[in-house]
């Protein structure tokens, strides 16, 4: 027993500093379809065509905290300050491997391997230690350079739709953070331009 | 005092035996060559035809196997069988619903995950648990080493849900050679050497399947059925490995584990017809029970039919439906592979 608690204490110590490298990569799945607002806009400076999606219709129901007409490049999915879902993952982790090297401990010093349990312990006692240490003063990281100002985004002549729009078989795609539009933008060739009707005489 | 003489197998028994493990390992040996072949050359159109043809009957006769293997009396197995049908039927329904929250929208991808990683931990814990409560029946086992393990996969599940789901997707085919060797065990000891040899090839086809699709052109899927196939196998998720070698890997084990199900488990562990009720232990409880097995038999055996009939009229929404609703009897092999350890 008192083998479990010194275990559990060393380890707790050292699954504190347990850090998970970002979120898990959601599982693959089916997302639903949606109708949303669709234009087409074009960019005189342009020579191929990109469609621009906005990020909140990557995920059923739109991410939270969605807001249109932000700063570009702007995550609308971060909720600072706050204990959510996007914690819980760390949290999770870190307790199972708490237990996992808790209830390993217990089951050498059951087997009478006494002598791997005390080394685990001085091992884990010393990586929470290190680590400790290390964080403390291991050389800082550069600064990073200051990110340069984001430039207003441009406004395209939207083109009514229906349209006669000549496409190639490839269009680069892209994702923004903000907005409630799914946007194709066109070269300015690509638009068949009507020539205006001769005035009846 | 008298004495017991062993007696020698006659010349003519060891012949057989002889020759029919020949024959079982021909077999399968052949199996491997033409899954490997076949999984190569045209992974996608493989691993449409092989779920068509097999999925539903491999179930079924799975099912009708797992009978003959479930006691009549559970007695002091009550606690290890009442916690495995449970848990089979409880994180199945889980799996389901989450699906269908997903599906219909009613969660977003923040939640989903969450939902997603929770029911892993549930699976993890089952097994653990299930595995504990097999190590306390005779013959007893020392198998406390289960937590630590258990404790540590739940905090790779939680890490990368995706990695650990999709590592489960390939696991389950290698299940059913780890049933067939306890099968093997128990009924043909002197076929096991021969089915371990054979096992021991299956690195060799991978690795020879991985080399001759390296310099292949990968898989663009270019509808929504390729889309779901590629998807299942966990296309994109390791960076450096293209889809279709993945899709043809997961073929080719697939198409092995049918083999199992459909022939050998069938050959092997039934030693009756499948309609026939002899040798399951339930049925044996009464007249009652014997019934009620027949009709279930024969309701699974219309459910084949039916599953048939949906693949032909659409195949891309019945293999969804199939695959999330066959999460059940991928959890109803847990409890007898540990059973029989």
């Amino acid at each position: 027993m008192r083998c479990l608690l010194f275990s559990a204490l060393a380890l707790l110590g050292v699954a504190t500093l347990a850090q998970a490298n970002g979120l898990p990569r959601p599982p693959v799945r089916p997302v639903g379809g949606r109708e949303v607002k669709f234009v087409v806009e074009v960019d005189p400076d342009a020579t191929k065509a990109r469609l621009v999606v906005p990020q909140a219709f990557m995920v059923p129901g739109g991410l939270p905290g969605a807001n249109p007409g932000g700063f570009p490049g702007a995550n609308p999915g971060a909720v600072p300050g706050r204990f959510g879902l996007s914690t819980l993952p760390t949290v999770v982790i870190g307790l199972s491997l708490f237990l996992a090297l808790g209830s390993g401990g217990v089951w050498l010093a059951r087997r009478g391997k006494g002598k791997i349990v005390a080394g685990l312990f001085v091992f884990a006692l010393l990586a929470g230690v290190t680590s400790s240490v290390f964080a403390d003063i291991a050389p800082r990281p550069k600064p990073k350079p200051p990110i340069p100002p984001v430039p207003p985004a441009k406004v395209f002549t939207a083109v009514k739709l229906p349209a006669d729009i000549k496409l190639s078989d490839k269009v680069t795609i892209e994702f923004v953070g903000v907005g409630d539009t799914v946007k194709l933008i066109v070269p300015k060739n690509a638009v068949k331009v009507e020539a205006p009707k001769a005035p009846e005489e | 005092m008298s004495q017991t003489v062993p007696l020698d197998p006659s010349p003519l028994t060891s012949a057989v035996r002889g020759r029919g493990a020949l024959l079982f390992i021909g077999c399968g040996f052949a199996l491997a060559c033409a899954s490997f072949f076949l999984a190569g050359w045209t992974p996608l159109s493989f691993s449409i035809v092989t779920v068509f043809l097999f999925a539903g009957p491999h179930n079924w006769l799975e099912f009708r196997y797992l009978l003959t293997r479930m006691p009549a009396h559970w007695g002091r197995q009550r606690a290890f069988f009442s916690v495995a049908l449970a848990g089979a039927l409880g994180i199945s329904l889980g799996f389901i619903g989450l699906y269908a929250l997903g599906e219909s929208l009613v969660i977003g991808e923040d939640l989903w995950t969450a939902g997603y990683s929770l029911l892993q931990t549930v699976f993890i814990l089952w097994v653990a648990t299930l595995a504990h409560l097999r190590s306390r029946l005779a013959p007893r086992r020392d198998w406390a080493w289960v937590w630590p393990l258990a404790f540590l996969f739940i905090a790779l599940s939680w890490l990368s849900p995706s990695h650990w789901g999709m590592g489960l997707v390939y696991l389950h085919p290698l299940m059913a050679l780890w049933l067939l060797d306890r099968e093997l065990r128990r009924s043909r000891p002197a076929w096991r050497p021969a089915f371990h040899a054979l096992l021991a090839t299956l690195p060799l086809f991978l690795g020879l399947l991985w080399w001759q699709l390296a310099t292949v052109p990968d898989l663009y899927p270019e509808d929504e059925l390729s889309r779901r196939i590629t998807d299942h196998v966990g296309s994109g998720l390791i960076p450096g490995i293209p889809s279709r070698t993945l899709v043809a890997t997961h073929a080719f084990l697939e198409m092995l584990h049918y083999g199992v199900w459909v022939v050998a488990m069938p050959l092997i562990g039934l030693g009756v017809a499948p309609w026939n009720l002899g040798r399951i232990p339930l049925a044996y409880r009464g007249s009652a029970w014997k019934l009620g097995l027949a009709l279930f038999l024969l309701l699974g055996f219309s459910v084949v039919v039916v599953l048939w009939g949906c693949f032909l009229a659409d195949y891309t929404t019945t293999r969804v439906a199939y695959f999330i609703v066959a999460i059940i009897h991928v959890l109803a092999e847990f409890p007898f592979l540990l059973r029989s350890l």
